[in-house]
């Protein structure tokens, strides 16, 4: 379980599953990186060192929005929620992923 | 992009970002611990853990709004910032000095932006779109108008293939309104096309169509400008309303744009009214013949050029429409001179007369006057540039330790690039005040009526030159210093204590010290040449006392035109001044000196051809006129209420013109014939002082004066007045009770004489204004320039000074040493001034009057000017070193 975790993500899939996430409802880093560990069945554990710098620049780029609220529990925290920009490039992501996924299916068939 | 605008917005918040990407971690940091449960410290380590190294997820989440570059240039405008505040002395001469140099230079650039390069407001594809200038040679020179006929105009548009629009227009004021209201006003009188130049859309209403302009008389319609729609009827629904304009009674049909000035944006009509309305409602015989006739040249002509036709096929094709219509002109009016002599031909130039082939006086000295801000600039770059480089050498020392200890030149020379930028920019801001506080004044002389909106600030253009001024000279000046410290060798300063000088430093900042004196030697050299040029004008004679003078003009309107009511109406205006305890004496006239002249053929035996000896103008007066200009009768006499229609016509004339026509003989008594050689004589009866009329410079001042009864073509339009006191203190008083006898709607308005020529004198008084002004602001910075680097020179040689003065050095000889350093720089400078000067000396030649630019004795004051001041430059200094004990020197170090 712990070697699967340390298994780099393809380039851009980080994104991709960052606004995936935030595709459903609005989140904290904290709450993006359980929700991820949570559907991939602790599969894809995010690092610190990739998600916060990853949602700083998607945030530059205009894909999600940062707002600070409190947490259920009252605390203090920045949630992202997803732009039109952002819903724009996770489709975008989605088409470029099913291909990618189709081709190496094919490779990984016939080679 | 998008992502690059929000980097830049995130780096000036980054403070902030930090702060929250922290509190977020530590967010991170307490959820994970909660979630991992068991025992505190088990759950802490593997937060931990899990949490990785926090300093480098900062570190990687902070790169996305940290600039490096930007976050240098912080650092460096810190430095920079805390190294000018150390040296307050240095750095507000700096900034004084950049902000006067710049300064001048972003008020001219407004001034002969507006006069000459701006383009007009609305004005669609202003490269193809042009004014015409009409040329033909007179009397061997060529002469340049604007104005033209309207049948000329008429004639351009029938014969011409090269534009794809053409207007007429003309600008004049005409009283607006009615009863109290009335006003004089600029009126636009505009051809429909006129509209079609410009990309505007009426701000209300419509602007007038081709059905409204023509020939004899338009219909009576008028535009009006947006800020006379705003002042004068509050914005409301005007269209229908009847407004009264000169002889017209116009509806009102649409409101032009805000900030639509037609083609003068200096100072622009109040409203508009078609050309042929205007034309053909004057009251005169011109209103039937204007557009078939060649007599009457009021207008200009405004054209666009077809896409595919350049300039020189137009003007080609326009100088061919110019020789036809000149022909036809000679068939109507056989006086007009033939074309062989005549050579007409069109220019087809800019539309703002100031970048035209004729530009006016004050548009060329305008120029040349840019040109002086230009060299105070480079005085002023190079007395900064010095100041840096003094101070780049005292810390000669630092720099070494800095390159030493390995810090790269490139940063070194960025840094002092970026505190002469900090200094330029400072100094830059100080400019726009001075251009804003100077440029008032600089326009009110230059530009004939400035508008209300035109300030330095908020104009876009004039901003944009300052601000490439100011980076140029932060630039320029900044790279001095730091080129020289790059070829410095790293170890001499190191080694070489306070004793340690660099003579090339010494050098070039000589050089710098000596393109100064010279530059302002040239400057002062053109101050004086225009200072005694604007006392010559001061100080020629005029022929009259302009001083105690006021014009009245009388604007009739609601009354016939005609004899009786015009002559009684000046009987009565002439009775009414009379009386007025303030006035001394009043006469009736048709001109007044600067404002018009009339001339027409004249013929007398034994001459030819009169009109070849020159241009000779008249004016018709009544009997106190001489009196109350306080022009001197020389021989014979004036007018006496005899001299009235039905008795022989007399005249009196100009003692130059009394001289060309019958020399050697005596002018009284003899006859002249005015328009034609068939006519009765007129009879010289009086020989007047020779009076300028409307050419200061003028050699020819032939002049003749028709008794005003006896002259049947104009009733003359007004009075002058000759006052006990200040015409400009009484002038209202006046004007009020000579109102209270107008009839009708009529009235009148009053100017004192000497404002009409001390406008004619503008130009000179702004030339001589300027240079001196320029000059002395020149003198004074090199003067600054050559004591700091005098007084920084005996610093530097403070050791060597000291020795001498232990070896027995004489006081007096300290001081011819360092005083002599200085006077040797300004008479490099003076050498090489004069040269510059005297090469200068052809093209200022024609902006001055009775004045040679290569006066030797101008030149001589100027190098005696600038030896006293590189005296007083020196002498202070050099009383110091002469005072400085030898043993403080030597023991210095």
């Amino acid at each position: 379980m712990e070697a699967s975790a340390k298994r780099d993500l393809l380039p851009g899939m980080l994104d991709m599953l960052i606004l995936k996430t935030l595709s459903v409802q609005a989140l904290h880093g904290y709450g993006i990186a359980q929700h991820l560990l949570r559907l991939s069945q602790d599969v894809i554990r995010v690092e610190e060192g990739s998600l916060y710098p990853a949602l700083q620049r998607m945030r530059q780029k205009g894909w999600v929005k940062a707002e600070w609220r409190q947490t259920p529990n009252n605390q203090r925290a920045r949630y992202y929620e997803i732009t039109t920009a952002g819903r724009r490039q996770l489709g975008e992501q989605e088409d470029g992923f099913a291909q990618l996924m189709a081709a190496v299916r094919k490779v990984m068939r016939h080679a | 992009m998008r992502e690059l605008i929000a980097r830049l917005i995130d780096w000036f918040h980054r403070d902030r970002l930090d702060r929250e990407l922290a509190e977020e971690l530590h967010l991170h940091r307490q959820l994970l611990e909660r979630d991992a449960g068991g025992l505190a410290e088990d759950a802490h380590f593997v937060a931990s853990r899990r949490l990785g190294n926090a300093t480098r997820v900062r570190e990687a989440a902070r790169e996305r709004w940290s600039i490096p570059t930007l976050d240098h240039l912080q650092q460096d405008v810190r430095y920079a910032l805390r190294g000018l505040r150390r040296s307050p002395g240095f750095t507000a001469t700096v900034i004084i000095t950049l902000g006067l140099g710049i300064g001048a230079n972003a008020a001219m650039f407004n001034v002969v932006d507006r006069l000459m390069f701006r383009p007009l407001a609305y004005l669609r594809d202003p490269d193809t779109v042009h004014r015409i200038y009409w040329q033909w040679a007179d009397r061997g020179t060529t002469t340049t108008g604007m104005s033209t006929q309207y049948a000329r105009y008429l004639d351009l548009e029938k014969w011409t293939t090269s534009f794809s629009q053409l207007a007429g227009f003309s600008e004049r004021e005409l009283a607006v309104g009615e009863g109290e209201s009335a006003r004089e006003r600029r009126v636009g009188t505009v051809s429909a096309s006129f509209f079609e130049f410009f990309d505007a859309r009426p701000a209300l209403g419509r602007f007038f169509v081709a059905d409204e302009d023509v020939t004899p008389r338009g219909a009576d319609v008028a535009v009006l400008s947006h800020a006379f729609w705003r002042s004068e009827f509050g914005g409301r629904d005007v269209r229908g309303e009847l407004l009264q304009v000169g002889n017209m009674r116009a509806t009102i049909v649409g409101v032009a744009p805000e900030g639509f000035n037609g083609v003068n944006d200096a100072n622009p009509p109040a409203l508009y009214v078609p050309i042929t309305t205007f034309a053909g409602s004057t009251g005169t015989s011109d209103s039937q013949t204007y557009f078939t006739r060649y007599q009457w040249g009021w207008m200009h002509v405004l054209v666009r050029r077809k896409p595919d036709v350049t300039v020189q096929q137009a003007e080609a094709d326009a100088t061919r429409a110019f020789r036809r219509s000149w022909q036809a002109a000679r068939a109507d009016d056989p006086a007009y001179p033939p074309l062989e002599s005549a050579k007409p031909r069109v220019a087809v130039s800019s539309v703002r007369p100031g970048a035209g082939p004729d530009p006016s006086l004050e548009a060329r000295t305008a120029l040349w006057v840019t040109v002086v801000a230009a060299i105070v600039l480079l005085i002023a770059c190079a007395n900064v540039a010095n100041l840096v480089l003094a101070r780049a050498l005292r810390r000669h020392r630092e720099t070494a330790v800095r390159l030493a200890l390995g810090v790269s030149r490139w940063r070194l020379t960025r840094q002092s690039v970026i505190e002469t930028l900090v200094l330029a920019l400072i100094g830059g801001a100080a400019a726009l005040l001075v251009a804003q506080w100077a440029g008032a004044a600089i326009r009110a002389m230059l530009l004939v009526a400035p508008t209300a909106t035109s300030g330095i600030f908020g104009d876009w253009r004039t901003l944009g030159i300052t601000l490439c001024l100011t980076i140029l000279a932060g630039v320029l000046v900044g790279l001095v210093p730091s080129l020289l410290s790059a070829r410095d060798d790293l170890a001499r300063p190191l080694r070489g204590g306070v004793r340690g000088g660099s003579s090339e430093g010494a050098r070039l900042r000589t050089s710098l010290l000596v393109v100064q004196g010279s530059l302002s030697v040239v400057l002062l050299v053109g101050a004086t040449l225009f200072v005694r040029s604007l006392q010559a004008v001061k100080g020629m004679p005029m022929g009259y006392d302009a001083d105690r003078v006021l014009i009245v003009n009388r604007i009739i309107r609601g009354i016939a035109f005609n004899d009786s009511t015009q002559q009684s109406l000046r009987r009565t205006l002439l009775a009414t001044a009379q009386a007025l305890p303030g006035v001394e004496s009043a006469a009736w006239m048709s001109s007044a000196p600067f404002v018009s002249t009339s001339n027409t053929n004249l013929y007398v035996a034994g001459i030819d051809s009169v009109a070849r000896l020159g241009d000779f103008t008249y004016q018709a007066t009544t009997a106190d006129y001489f009196r109350t200009m306080g022009t001197r009768i020389l021989r014979g006499r004036s007018f006496t209420p005899d001299d009235r229609f039905g008795a022989p016509n007399v005249a009196v004339v100009s003692a130059s013109m009394a001289r060309v026509l019958w020399p050697r003989q005596d002018a009284i008594g003899q006859c002249f014939r005015m328009r034609s050689d068939t006519v009765p004589c007129t009879t010289v009866v009086g020989i007047a002082e020779d009076m300028v009329q409307r050419d200061i410079t003028g050699t020819k001042r032939y002049h003749y004066y028709l008794s005003i009864d006896q002259y049947t073509r104009t009733w003359g339009n007004g009075m002058l007045l000759r006052l006990r006191g200040d015409p400009a203190l009484e002038a209202e008083s006046i004007r009020k009770a000579i109102q209270r006898v107008m009839p009708a709607a009529s009235y009148v308005t009053v100017q004192p004489l000497r404002d009409v020529v001390q406008t004619a004198q503008r130009s000179w008084r702004l030339g001589a204004t300027m240079f001196v002004a320029f000059g002395l602001l020149a003198v004074v910075v090199a003067a600054v320039g050559l004591y700091g680097v005098i007084a920084y020179n005996v610093t530097q040689r403070t050791h060597e000074l000291g020795v001498r003065v232990a070896l027995g050095a004489r006081r007096a000889s300290i001081i011819r040493l360092v005083v002599g350093q200085s006077v040797r720089v300004a008479l490099a400078g003076v050498a090489l001034g004069s040269i510059l000067a005297f090469a200068l000396s052809a093209w200022i030649q024609p902006l001055l009057f009775q004045q040679s630019a290569t006066d030797a004795r101008v030149y001589f004051v100027v190098a005696t000017l600038m030896i006293v001041v590189a005296l007083s430059a020196g002498a202070f200094p050099a009383f110091r070193a002469a005072k400085a004990d030898p043993n403080t020197a030597l023991r210095a170090e």
